[in-house]
């Protein structure tokens, strides 16, 4: 009994040292700032006002407002997190990365604390400082991080750097990793399964025809423009600001919308088969109207898809001169 | 008997008619430039080898090897020799000789202006000769119809872009030609050819990576599928050892081969091609139950061994092959990231569907169709132009540039798929698969095509699959799906003999050909209009309309290098930003301090720092760096947007990479956040010599409302300039060339 309420007291005692404690509250983050890879904690509108803005603590935050879904069709958001991920990453590998934390809040998931904080458009920066206690944006203790158009990492720290200038900050450089372990380690066991049903001679057929639609749809993926969407993740689809209507090509030929390349990529791929049809299929068909209508279908589809590319590459760049048949 | 030969002389005489017909097509609509300009180099890298050729030519070939200028990157100067790829240079440089020696003067200008049309009619041929190789010359005599035209290669193959590329497009194509070739007929004599052009590749572009990756890949497929043969080993062991020893010459390339990753795999696959051979022999030699257990053993062994030699060269950092160069390769993204300066340029960005239509236009999905119809027929070699399709595509997609290298293998794809179209609907012979037949005889057709296939007199037999029997080994599962797909081949002939039967108009095979051929007709005129429009600009030059619709001609660039060249010392050293290096020193003559070779980031950084910096910084630095003369470009009077003053962001980013203490970016917004140059400019904007040397005393020949005509804005309403005085402006003012001022005999700072 004795030994019992000893270990009580020793219980309540600690608890109430790490309650009380404002380092709970640094552990507390320091545990958030963990799960993410690039050390930028993820709050919400329930933990923000205590992680942010309690009394006890003894740091300062780097707040960042954002939405990373399309919703809200914030071009930028990912941009500016990025940039600023790289600086955070780097910070929580110094010594002093429980003085100042990296936070951000989603719009999606967070809205009352967007509205309560007064945020006026995202991506927005703010610092709060430990002395800043009321969940609001002022002048006195929150200072906002201007956002323009070139956001760079080097621009983030220069920035910072005003606030802390007893601080240094870095920029990590992440190895962008084309193929994870684990796809890769799914592509060695795919292949392997190939090469299997590629060794079983009576597979074999079904193996050149897997290949060889594997190798064509590859292929002409890359060829309508799909590494520019991988690359640089455009909008998938934009819509008119006035009449709400969509835009399906917009009229940059430096630029693509995420779309597009689908688009164009069904056209080629319907002229590619309709070409296969026409030389290895149509001409073999025993009757002779079938084998004449087909071979007309053919051309047709051939003629119609042509046109329609040579009139969306007209829309693209305006100085282009050639159509068939579509304006 | 004679007739066919008289066909065969026929059909020889009309395919040489047809090839220079498509070489002179392919020269001829490469020369735009030089009819609507002259006869001159563009743009920039192009000056630079155009320099070098001109000192190789003057002072012979070791000069040349060993030449230290120091009339670049002063006053650190360059080892030119070490730093190049000497192809394109000597190449011209042998033109010109022999031309000499023939009694023919031609200009050493006009031997580089015109060498890349000239390379690219060499290109169609031997895009008609691969393509021969792997089908047949109908399909070849398209290629080369394609590749001449393709608006992808001629990008950098107009008459004056005096570039490594011009070259090495025909390398590419003749030296993947000579190593098929090799493949199929084991010979060592071809195996040595394909290693001396490789090595004439390596020479002439970096580009050569592709070729020794490209081949190994080729290699490795090929016993993956079971199809090691020896003819396979002869040409590629013959081939990797030349090649990789030839190549080790250059020295720019010196020892990479044997420890970067990008020749990795060609070692590699080398040795795994000598592991093969040793089981195969030890195959015909040892019982087959003791083989087994030699294979496992040998096959633990060796993976051992090769581990641990990983492990060692890794930890003693002899090869980095897991590394951002690895990545690199294969996520161009990572570049973007880690240099700066590679993604400030435009030609490595990923490709946007528009530039693949623009460059390729119906060759893109007749590309697929040709890769369907050599999926029918799988020879070694068409196992090639598979790889090379993949690989093709996948680097064109990530970077815009190297739609070069997927062209040619566009260009032959498309034209095995037209050849098959027009092999099926231009066959009007009562014996052709469309017309009417009788059932009593399909052999007979059969026989017709062989010797019409023999008649044209060239290397079409190895697509059948039964010349390939001689070389085969014991491979047992080969034996069997070789013989399953004869069968597959003799049925499906079978069915198709039978459905030939009913009758078929010749309007509809005319319509079809017809409808075809006005496509192709199509892409011609598209070819060369976008030659005309997109590619034909010296850069030098400009040309632009006035209000009535006359062409004018912008000369300010060659008028201000000229300038330079009579009026200024030949000590002079001028500086300017590193885009116009190049130039300077192969039209004016002048010592630069950066330029174009880009590989010296600190000095290119302190020019930015120069042009960014107030005067008494700038003039200190510029009394430091012994820089007698600053050239600018100024585009506001003429509305030319590729100036200084619009790359100046890129001068201070770079800048401020090398002196973060005393450059900043954002100091050269102004308080609203923009990039502005008149009076709402900030301070820093303001007093920075670029601003200053750009709008110092244009007010005055402005008129009453002055305007930024590049920037649409407003002109800043005074600008001075105390330590440095105007010594020439161009016609339009788009070249300023300023001297600093003496220090005065009382050395007083400024000078007054």
């Amino acid at each position: 009994m004795k030994a019992f309420a000893s270990i009580f007291i020793i219980i309540s005692i600690l608890s109430f040292l790490v309650f009380s404690n404002p380092t709970d509250l640094v552990l507390k983050f320091k545990d958030l700032t963990n799960k993410n890879p690039y050390g930028i904690a993820k709050l919400k509108e329930n933990n923000v006002k205590d992680m942010v803005f309690s009394k006890q603590k003894n740091y300062s935050v780097v707040l960042l407002f954002t939405s990373s879904g399309n919703e809200f069709g914030c071009n930028n958001c990912k941009d500016v997190e990025q940039k600023i991920s790289r600086v955070s990453k780097n910070w929580i590998q110094t010594e002093k990365s429980t003085q100042i934390f990296f936070a951000k809040l989603e719009v999606t998931e967070s809205p009352n604390a967007f509205i309560s904080f007064g945020v006026k458009g995202i991506p927005e920066v703010y610092i709060i400082k430990p002395e800043c206690t009321i969940f609001k944006a002022s002048d006195e203790c929150t200072s906002q991080i201007s956002i323009k158009e070139s956001f760079s990492s080097e621009y983030f720290i220069s920035e910072i750097s005003h606030f802390f200038p007893n601080e240094t900050f870095g920029i990590s450089e992440d190895i962008n990793q084309p193929v994870s372990k684990i796809s890769f380690l799914y592509g060695i066991l795919f292949s392997f399964l190939l090469y299997c049903l590629y060794n079983s001679s009576n597979a074999q057929k079904y193996f050149r025809t897997i290949s060889l639609s594997i190798t064509i749809l590859f292929v002409l993926l890359m060829c309508s423009g799909y590494m520019w969407n991988h690359i640089k993740n455009p909008t998938f689809i934009s819509f008119n600001k006035e009449t709400q209507e969509p835009s399906i090509f917009i009229p940059s030929s430096s630029s693509q919308l995420g779309i597009e390349v689908y688009l164009v990529f069904a056209t080629y791929f319907i002229s590619t088969i309709a070409f296969i049809f026409l030389v290895k299929a149509a001409p073999y068909y025993e009757d002779k109207d079938l084998k004449t209508l087909s071979i007309f279908v053919c051309m047709g589809v051939l003629l119609a898809m042509n046109s329609y590319i040579y009139s969306t590459y007209g829309i693209k760049s305006h100085y282009y001169p050639f159509r068939i048949i579509l304006p | 008997m004679v007739e066919a030969d008289s066909k065969t002389k026929q059909l020889n005489l009309l395919k040489i008619a047809i090839l220079l017909l498509i070489s002179i097509v392919s020269i001829g609509s490469r020369l735009f430039s030089v009819i609507r300009f002259e006869s001159i180099i563009h743009e920039f890298d192009p000056w630079f080898n155009y320099r070098t050729t001109k000192y190789l030519v003057k002072n012979g070939f070791y000069e040349f090897w060993n030449w230290f200028d120091p009339q670049s990157w002063y006053p650190l100067g360059r080892v030119v020799g070490g730093t190049l790829y000497p192809g394109i240079m000597v190449t011209s440089a042998v033109f010109y000789k022999v031309l000499d020696f023939l009694g023919l003067h031609v200009d050493i200008r006009d031997v580089c202006v015109f060498l890349a049309p000239f390379f690219s009619s060499l290109t169609a041929i031997s895009a008609y000769l691969l393509t021969s190789e792997v089908k047949n010359s109908t399909a070849g005599l398209l290629a080369a119809a394609f590749m001449g035209i393709a608006p992808g290669y001629i990008s950098r193959s107009v008459a004056g872009s005096y570039d490594n590329e011009g070259i090495a497009i025909f390398l590419l194509v003749f030296t993947f030609y000579l190593w098929l070739k090799s493949v199929r007929l084991g010979s060592m004599l071809y195996g040595c050819l394909t290693a001396i052009f490789y090595f004439y590749m390596v020479s002439a572009w970096g580009g050569y990576v592709f070729i020794i990756n490209m081949i190994p890949l080729h290699v490795f497929a090929l016993l993956l599928m079971g199809r090691f043969s020896n003819n396979l080993y002869v040409s590629y062991s013959t081939f990797y050892v030349i090649g990789t020893l030839a190549s080790m010459q250059i020295p720019f390339v010196g020892f990479q081969p044997t420890f970067t990753s990008e020749h990795m795999a060609s070692l590699g696959t080398f040795g795994l091609l000598q592991l093969f051979a040793f089981a195969y022999y030890l195959n015909s030699i040892v019982p087959k139950n003791s083989l087994k257990l030699i294979i496992r053993a040998g096959a633990v062994l060796i993976t051992f061994v090769m581990g641990l030699v990983l492990v060692y060269l890794t930890i003693t950092k002899k090869i980095a092959p897991w590394t951002g160069r690895f990545y690199s390769l294969w996520d161009t993204g990572y570049a973007k990231i880690h240099v700066p300066i590679i993604a400030s340029v435009s030609e490595h960005q990923p490709t946007v569907w528009t530039s693949f239509f623009m460059d390729l236009n119906v060759l893109i999905w007749l590309f697929p169709v040709g890769i369907y119809f050599v999926y029918q027929e799988l020879t070694d070699n068409q196992v090639f132009l598979i790889i090379y399709a993949i690989f093709g595509s996948y680097f064109a997609g990530v970077m815009v540039r190297l739609i070069l290298t997927l062209t040619p293998i566009v260009c032959i794809l498309a034209g095995i798929a037209v050849s098959e179209l027009f092999d099926t609907y231009l066959d009007f012979s009562p014996n052709s698969k469309l017309a009417p037949q009788n059932p009593n005889k399909p052999k007979e057709k059969e026989n017709i095509e062989v010797s019409i296939e023999k008649s044209t007199g060239t290397d079409v037999g190895n697509n059948k699959p039964n010349k390939r029997t001689t070389d085969k080994k014991s491979v047992t599962f080969e034996k069997s799906t070789e013989s399953t797909k004869t069968k597959n081949i003799k049925q499906t002939g079978e069915n198709k003999e039978k459905m030939f039967l009913s009758k078929f108009p010749k309007v509809v095979q005319l319509f079809v050909t017809g409808g075809i051929v006005a496509l192709l007709t199509l892409f011609q005129i598209h070819s060369t209009w976008v030659t005309s429009n997109a590619y034909s600009s010296p850069s030098v030059i400009l040309s632009s309309s006035d209000s009535s619709g006359n062409r004018v001609i912008i000369d300010d660039f060659r008028e201000a290098y000229n300038w330079i060249s009579q009026n200024t010392k030949e000590d002079a050293k001028i500086m300017s930003w590193w885009d116009y290096g190049y130039q300077l020193a192969g039209m004016a003559n002048r010592t630069t301090f950066v330029d174009n070779n880009t590989w010296n980031n600190t000095h290119i950084a302190t020019v930015g720092k120069i042009l960014a910096s107030d005067e008494p910084t700038a003039y200190k630095l510029v009394q430091d760096l012994d820089i007698d003369y600053i050239l600018i470009m100024y585009g506001g009077i003429l509305g030319y947007s590729g100036d200084d003053i619009n790359k100046f962001l890129w001068m201070i980013r770079i800048g401020q990479g090398v002196y973060p203490e005393s450059l900043k970016e954002d100091r050269f917004y102004n308080s609203q956040g923009q990039y502005s140059i008149g009076d709402t400019a900030s301070k820093a904007m303001k007093d920075s010599i670029m601003h200053k040397m750009s709008y110092y005393g244009l007010k005055e020949v402005m008129g009453p409302q002055p305007m930024d005509r590049a920037r649409r804005q407003q002109l800043p309403s005074e600008v001075t300039l105390d330590y440095f005085t105007e010594e020439y402006s161009s016609e339009n003012w788009m070249v300023r060339i300023y001297k600093p001022k003496p220090i005065d005999i009382l050395g007083r700072v400024p000078p007054k």
